[in-house]
């Protein structure tokens, strides 16, 4: 039994030499299949990570009057935090945000100046409050607006991301939809090449495959070298596929995250904890594209 | 032991093989004669499996031809070798391969690969020509190599349908001469053949079929149509 598994892939392996230049050629479609695939696997995860990204930086700051007391706004704090939405609220006393003004802008001499200049800090105390869906700002806002904490307000502002996530997102979605529609359209391609290339070698193959039965062969003897054939094309392809998209990932997403600003995505790590995922995916579905269409050449033209 | 009993074929509606009964003992050596087209060919497709009768029964060597199951028939081919004229040998493998690959198809050791297949192709008179391909082989040395490869798993029956077709009159003897041996190392042996000659060199049992039937079976016959 080990030794007639041994033999059949073997046959398998020969299969696919025999018509070396066919091979590569359905080798070289599975490849762009799965490359479609991946890249799309790869802008999903990717995208998910920029979106949350993005959502994770929006806040809403609210800035209190110059005399409002500190126990008035602890009080506020304590009113947000039991609210369900929001996550968190951080306090910034008017002296750490002078601190924090100052660290950033400390190259800048001009500026530094001119808060010397100024007798009083002219900061106020501040309120940071995330929420958990950017969908809950709204409320956030509202229960600011018109409940009983309005008077000690001077204002508050949302650092606006939710543009940007729009755009992100439909821009995202959009993609995918290309994307998923190129892909299907590939995977029906491959799968009628491998077909096609199966059915060849098995037309030159004919002699051999009836002398196999003639000498009493198995039909199962006879078949799986052909299966093997067809799961040859996914891993190779499989593997081809991730050995471009490596350097595409390690290339663009540093780009990706310069352009939308994202500092705590690093595409290294994204690179180490998905890549695996990614070979993983392309090559069970690289397998099963190709066992799916020589079982389909095989019933067609070597059933009994 | 061959035993066939009121056996039918048609093929599409037209009756190719009628009523035909036949009894061969182990070791016999059975030369079936008849015109083109009376269904020598027929009979022995029926043989290996490869078709199935319309009625009767048809056992050899205890398997009940006519009733296999699908998955059977490759066991039961393994117990038999088949020489047919348009099985042909594998351009692309050698003669050490083209004999060898009986037993790598159906599961054998390697150990026993490299035991048998020497012998086989020592059998037919190959030897030293193992490396050869078959198009740098004569007509009858490609034949010898076809016996080889159907008897290199050491079968106990072994068909040969027209397999001096197209061969000279001495070359034909010499591969006669080698089923001849074959038969003598215990192996029953059935042949087709048009071979007028050689029939009333051998000596052996022949059966005559005319349109379908089996007309004579002599003890030791002669080519008489
Ligand atoms: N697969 C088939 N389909 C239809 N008819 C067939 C088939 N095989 C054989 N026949 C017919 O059956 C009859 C017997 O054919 P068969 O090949 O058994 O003859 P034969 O005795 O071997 O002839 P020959 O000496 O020429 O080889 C012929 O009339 C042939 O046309
Ligand atoms: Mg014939």
């Amino acid at each position: 039994m080990l030794r007639s598994l041994g033999r059949v892939i073997k046959f398998g392996f020969k299969n696919f030499w025999r018509n070396i230049w066919l091979s590569m050629a359905t080798t070289l479609i599975m490849v762009l299949t799965l490359f479609s695939i991946s890249l799309l696997l790869v802008l999903n995860l990717y995208g998910d990570l920029i979106i949350n990204d993005v959502k994770s930086k929006i806040d809403v700051t609210v800035f209190f009057k110059e005399d409002v007391a500190k126990v008035q706004i602890d009080e506020v704090k304590l009113s947000l935090e039991s609210m369900g939405e929001v996550r968190d609220v951080r306090y910034i006393s008017k002296e750490d945000a002078l601190k924090s003004f100052q660290e950033k802008h400390g190259d800048n001499p001009l500026v530094l100046a001119s808060i010397k200049e100024l007798e009083d800090n002219p900061l106020r105390e501040t309120l940071v409050i995330r929420a958990d869906n950017p969908e809950d700002y709204d409320q956030i806002a509202s229960f600011l607006d018109n409940g009983k904490y309005k008077p000690s307000i001077e204002k508050f502002n949302f650092d606006d991301n939710k543009e940007i996530i729009k755009r992100i997102s439909s821009t995202l979605s959009i993609v995918k939809k290309i994307g998923v529609g190129v892909s299907i359209i590939f995977c029906v391609i491959v799968l009628v090449v491998i077909f096609n290339t199966i059915r060849m070698t098995i037309y030159t193959q004919k002699d051999e495959i009836s002398i196999m039965r003639l000498v009493g062969a198995t039909n199962s003897f006879i078949q799986i070298p052909f299966i093997i054939e067809g799961m040859l094309y996914g891993i190779l392809a499989s593997v081809i596929s991730t050995i471009i998209i490596y350097p595409l990932i390690v290339y663009f997403t540093p780009i990706v995250n310069q352009f939308f600003e994202i500092t705590n995505i690093d595409s290294a790590t994204f690179v180490s904890e998905n890549l695996l995922f990614i070979i993983g995916a392309q090559m069970v579905l690289g397998v099963l594209l190709g066992v799916f269409s020589s079982l389909i050449a095989i019933r067609k033209y070597l059933s009994v | 032991m061959i035993s066939i009993k009121n056996t039918n074929k048609s093929y599409h509606e037209e009756l190719v093989l009628k009523d035909v009964n036949l009894e061969i003992k182990d070791g016999e050596f059975v030369t079936f004669v008849g015109r083109s087209g009376v269904g020598k060919t027929t009979l022995f497709k029926l043989l290996i499996g490869e078709e199935k009768q319309d009625s009767g029964k048809m056992i050899v060597n205890s398997w009940n031809v006519g009733e296999l199951a699908r998955k059977q028939v490759p066991y039961y081919r393994r117990r038999l070798g088949v020489v047919f004229q348009d099985f042909k040998l594998l351009s692309k493998k050698t003669v050490y391969e083209n004999v060898a690959f009986t037993l790598v198809v159906s599961g054998a050791s390697n150990k026993k690969i490299k035991e048998l297949v020497p012998q086989a192709i020592g059998l037919v008179g190959l030897s030293g020509k193992e490396e050869r391909f078959p198009e740098e082989l004569s007509g009858g040395e490609q034949q010898r190599c076809a016996i080889a490869r159907a008897i290199v798993h050491q079968p106990k029956v072994l068909l040969a349908d027209e397999l001096t077709g197209d061969l000279d009159a001495i070359y034909s003897w010499e591969i006669m001469e080698i089923l001849l041996k074959i038969n003598k190392l215990g192996n029953t042996v059935l042949i087709a053949t048009h071979d007028r000659d050689i029939v009333n060199r051998l000596r052996k049992r022949v059966v005559t079929i005319e349109d379908g039937k089996i007309i004579r079976d002599q003890k030791v016959g002669r080519y008489v149509i």
